[in-house]
């Protein structure tokens, strides 16, 4: 190996190394990131890009992250609530978890404690159609503000949904409970009016 | 040297050579179909993954290089599948880069049809895919890069895993870009943005040429340096024979050097264009000597 020859290789080498740290240097976009997933650092190291997650979600929530200024997470797979929402938590699906064959998706973590986001929409467009209440998972995430879970003229504890009564120009609108809100995106996968949003932790 | 034209070549009546041709693209978009099929029966298929039985699991070697670096620990999950593939890599060689690869397939087909869409701008088909291929060349010969270049800057992408904990190459790989952009569309409907903006300028920086020399395929060469099976060779009554008409080395993806007549596991695809452009047929799959 010729002096020549050992200079470029060192200038090929750096240039690999300059152009991965340069890739660093973009700042971290949070996501909702599937259920199960380690958290986010060690989800970027470990994650193959591969989108097994994508292909194998029963909802068709996930889907793989776009070209951003967060150039490090492209594809990341992250819930799209709008495409449908996670029912890990509702029907204990595991099948993105499962799929992965890095183990950046881990099917025997535990749901306890788990945040993705929390859903949000604005209460003036709401139309009170009480899917939000009827897909929820999480008991009591979704209520009136009332505290038996329904409209102030519901005193009933079974059911958060009063039957027989017309709550549709009700101008009392359902809660989120942001703390108790695990993000999985189902109320606004099946929202009518399409205004509940999810937001990231 | 007296030359044939590749147009009298192909009149020749050798109907079974003409299979080998076909088979490498019935090969790819088979690959490319089958990840949009997965995709839709909820299978785990693509480039990256390519077949999962029970605990094994065949992965792309840099896939597993790269994540295994980046987390600083051996990832158990994909080890005995990445022994596997490197057995696989020494008695086969680099079947997937001359058969398998949809980027390389989906390459072709992009520029091919770029040149339909353009006919104006760039000539008639073909055109545009030589234009892409010389924008490649001249990059090359600016910065005269060989296959030692592309390692050494494998080598530091690699090393940049390990200090800045990121799978880097796996953001920008062609064929995770093709597998992405296929797996969004088959699940979602949708076209992504780094299949729109990235997929031409990595193209240029990493096929050089003829041959392919993206980190997956260098990291497939490097694994089949071993590899002496199934090599394209002419025996010594088959060289007797040979008509030097040089097409062996200007088909070849892996610069088979037309004064040996064979090229090593390394650089060898198993694509069979020697075999199918060979006027006289003297070419046969081999063990090396």
């Amino acid at each position: 190996m010729t002096r020549r020859q050992f200079l470029e290789a060192g200038v090929a080498m750096g240039s690999g190394l300059a152009f991965a740290g340069a890739v660093t240097l973009f700042p971290y976009a949070p996501a909702l990131l599937p259920p199960r997933a380690l958290p986010a650092p060690e989800l970027l190291a470990r994650c193959l890009r591969c989108g097994a997650c994508v292909q194998a979600c029963m909802t068709r929530a996930l889907a793989q992250r776009d070209l951003s200024l967060d150039v490090r997470s492209v594809g990341i797979p992250y819930l799209q609530a709008r495409r449908g929402g996670c029912t890990a938590w509702s029907e204990g699906c595991r099948k993105c978890a499962e799929a992965c064959p890095s183990g950046a998706l881990d099917p025997a973590a535990s749901l306890v404690g788990v945040k993705l986001g929390t859903a949000r929409f604005d209460p003036q467009k709401c139309t009170n159609c009480m899917v939000c209440l009827r897909r929820c998972p999480i008991e009591k995430a979704v209520f009136f503000p009332n505290p038996a879970g329904g409209p102030p003229w519901y005193k009933g504890q079974e059911g958060n949904i009063p039957s027989g009564l017309n709550t549709v120009m009700s101008p009392i609108k359902p809660v989120i409970d942001e703390n108790l809100c695990v993000g999985c995106g189902l109320c606004a996968a099946h929202c009518i009016p399409k205004i509940i949003r999810l937001h990231a932790v | 040297m007296k030359r044939t034209t590749k147009t009298q070549l192909l009149d020749k009546n050798r109907s079974h050579v003409a299979w080998y041709g076909r088979g490498r693209v019935l090969a790819g978009i088979s690959v490319l179909l089958g990840i949009a099929v997965a995709s839709q029966m909820r299978i785990a298929f693509s480039p990256c993954v390519f077949l999962r039985l029970g605990n094994i699991t065949l992965a792309c070697p840099m896939g597993f290089l790269e994540i295994s670096l980046a987390s600083h620990a051996i990832i158990t999950e994909l080890a005995s599948g990445f022994l596997i593939l490197v057995a696989l890599l020494v008695l086969a060689g680099r079947l997937w880069c001359g058969w398998l690869c949809p980027a390389s397939l989906a390459g072709r087909a992009f520029t091919g049809f770029l040149g339909l869409l353009l006919p104006g701008l760039l000539g008639q088909t073909g055109l545009f895919r030589k234009s892409l291929r010389q924008m490649q060349q001249r990059v090359n010969l600016r910065f005269r890069l060989d296959r030692n270049h592309m390692l050494a800057l494998l080598a530091g992408i690699l090393l940049g895993d390990w200090l800045f904990k990121l799978p880097v190459w796996s953001v920008f790989c062609p064929l995770g870009i093709v597998s992405r952009a296929i797996i969004q569309a088959a699940v979602h409907f949708s076209l992504r943005w780094d299949m729109l903006l990235l997929i031409i300028p990595v193209s240029i920086l990493f096929l050089s040429g003829k041959s392919c020399s993206c980190p997956v395929g260098l990291a497939h060469s490097v694994i089949s340096r071993g590899n002496i099976f199934f090599l394209p060779r002419l025996s010594v009554e088959c060289a007797a024979k040979c008509i030097h008409c040089g097409w062996c080395a200007k088909v070849c993806p892996a610069d088979l050097d037309p004064a040996q007549k064979s090229v090593n596991g390394r650089d060898c695809f198993k694509c069979l264009r020697c075999m199918e452009i060979c006027p006289k047929d003297l070419f046969s799959l081999k063990k090396q000597r």
